[in-house]
């Protein structure tokens, strides 16, 4: 691997992260949880009460989450207990595919919030052995309002404003897990959520749809190579139709559907999660890696990953000097600043806002929680 | 909410010293020519260990106490958190240790993959230094594929055991919520959400 630069603490200033999130599309964190994944989502405020729903994207340790959506509850981000918009409130659940590192914390999440916040739970279906899966299990049987899906490429959900698409793992894959004819990182459910969504709204002719600008984030789960090919086949890039029946109907307007404002690099920058023609579809404006200072067990992130992920958002030609991953919007969790010592800026926090980001760091290390007095937000250059 | 999906499973655990040690269907649990056995107090000490993830040369292992079943529900019990644990070894040498013990018990000797599940005795230091390692692949498999189905569908009650064709004395008298039949073999004939292939 090669280790985060040290970014200069003058670029870090301190702010009050709740009011940042006013009017944010999305309100996104990637915890540092070490060598390990949890996120959180806040999505779109309801436009009656105010209050945000919540998707959580693998629990890999304990102790992170629970705090966390604790004090963005009494922040008044999300609905308090007893409040009518409390059940349910936790939208969705994804446990992206079973392996320890992503499912660990995941029963304390579920049992930390039972009372019928939790709406929705989202698994590969790949049942594993190890004793969190078990337990797992458990936690959602003990929990009859929670819907229980196994989501495959394709399928779509709407939240609120937000449409959640899942781009793997493909039914293809899927239908090999019984034989572990799928290496179960390539069972993860890697999704791409937006928000605000298209709309519809009423005019003096009826209903008229528009289109938003919108924040997109694709989170990568631990997806490999073998996935990701079938991402890049079933989610094609659709080219722009110049003629004239293509402008008569208003199609073929030219899109790509894997384009991301922010990406979370999947399987914490292996070799085998991210490749050059993928990062490049995607694009993203924010480049985010759950990773440890040391690598930790298994070297992650792999420099050939950071490499590549480097020659995507910035195409060189031979000798030309590259652009610091910091100049890149490369962030890591494993990230610290360049004071002496050098001090942990761990989880990160995004608001985005019609794509437009501000990123948060919070200064916790992998076994603290979150304190959202001590974010300070990094400044772009 | 526009439907339950299912019945909430009771989750008020028994009391964990009334609860059975799980003893895997199918597994030699009497060896060395019957001279050690897996009694209950074995088992007790004993930990589960399943294989999470496989990187080149690394395995990764988690460890947990060896679990108990609920006797509500069937499901496995692992035990407080403080006794959950990963580990990694080296790949060779615990494939070496485990065809060694495979062997021993006339168990099928195969390359070690990742969700294979080992009941080991003195689960302490190097893996050669460990005093037994048992497969028990084929029963954890089984037990993981009931929790999840367990929880997705509700079990059969006993008046409808005849239909799945069960014996009414193995599955809960009264009706129970999902998840009445003990874990080791999965459900019968029936429909499931996509099969085996």
């Amino acid at each position: 691997m090669t280790r985060p630069v040290a970014l200069p603490a003058a670029r870090l200033a301190a702010g009050d992260f709740v009011t940042a999130t006013a009017g944010a599309d999305i309100v996104y964190f990637l915890c540092n949880v070490g060598d390990a994944d949890a996120q959180l989502l806040l999505l779109p405020p309801s436009p009656t009460s105010g209050f945000r729903r919540v998707v959580v994207v693998d629990a890999g340790a304990t102790g992170k989450l629970p705090p966390l959506l604790r004090d963005l509850i009494g922040a008044g981000l999300v609905a308090p207990d007893g409040h009518p918009d409390a059940a349910g409130s936790i939208a969705l659940v994804v446990a992206t595919h079973p392996h320890d590192d992503h499912l660990r914390g995941m029963p304390e999440f579920l049992d930390a919030f039972r009372g019928g916040r939790i709406a929705e739970f989202w698994d590969p279906g790949y049942w594993h052995t190890i004793d969190a899966y078990h337990d797992t299990m458990r936690s959602i049987a003990g929990q009859a309002q929670i819907v229980y899906a196994q989501p495959t490429s394709g399928f779509r959900r709407w939240i609120g404003s937000a449409a959640i698409s899942v781009l793997s793992p493909s039914v293809q894959l899927r239908n090999r897990f019984d034989t572990y004819g799928t290496e179960l990182n390539d069972s993860s459910i890697s999704l791409r959520i937006e928000a605000p969504a298209i709309r519809v709204i009423r005019d003096d002719v009826g209903q008229r749809m528009i289109r938003p600008d919108a924040s997109r984030l694709v989170l990568g789960a631990d997806a490999q190579t073998l996935s990701w090919s079938f991402v890049l086949t079933e989610f094609p890039y659709l080219a722009a139709s110049t003629t004239e029946q293509a402008k008569l109907l208003d199609v073929g307007s030219g899109v790509d559907v894997l384009k991301a404002d922010l990406l979370k690099v999947s399987h914490h920058g292996s070799k085998h999660g991210v490749n050059l023609e993928l990062v490049e579809r995607m694009r993203p404006g924010l480049t985010l890696i759950s990773s440890v200072p040391e690598g930790g067990k298994y070297g992650f992130p792999h420099e050939v990953a950071q490499a590549l992920i480097r020659e995507a958002l910035e195409a060189t030609t031979s000798g030309q000097p590259r652009t610091s991953d910091a100049g890149l919007s490369i962030l890591y969790t494993a990230d610290q600043d360049d004071g002496s010592p050098a001090a942990a800026l761990g989880s990160i926090g995004v608001v985005l806002k019609g794509g437009v980001r501000s990123v948060w760091r919070f200064g916790d290390t992998a076994g603290r929680k979150i304190n959202l007095q001590n974010a300070r937000r990094w400044l772009d250059a | 909410m526009i439907y339950a999906q299912r019945d909430p499973e009771p989750d008020a655990p028994s009391a964990p010293e009334r609860r059975p040690p799980w003893r895997p269907p199918e597994t030699p649990l009497a060896i060395d020519g019957g001279e050690w056995a897996l009694g209950d107090d074995v088992l007790a000490a004993a930990r589960y260990a399943a294989i999470d993830r496989i990187d080149g040369t690394v395995v990764t292992l988690a460890v947990a106490g060896w679990p108990t079943v609920e006797p509500a529900t069937g499901r496995l019990d692992f035990g407080p958190s403080d006794e959950r644990r990963v580990i990694t070894v080296d790949l060779v040498r615990l494939q070496e240790r485990v065809d060694g013990d495979r062997a021993a018990t006339g168990q099928l000797v195969r390359p070690i993959r990742v969700g294979d599940v080992f009941l080991v005795i003195d689960l302490a230091g190097p893996v050669s230094r460990w005093t037994r390692v048992i497969d028990v692949t084929r029963a954890g498999r089984l037990a993981a594929k009931a929790a999840l189905f367990s929880t997705v569908a509700p079990a059969p009650t006993a008046d409808a055991a005849a239909d799945f064709g069960l014996d009414p004395d193995r599955v809960a008298a009264d009706p129970k919520p999902a998840g009445a039949e003990p874990p080791g073999e999965p459900p019968r004939a029936g429909p499931v959400a996509y099969p085996a292939v």
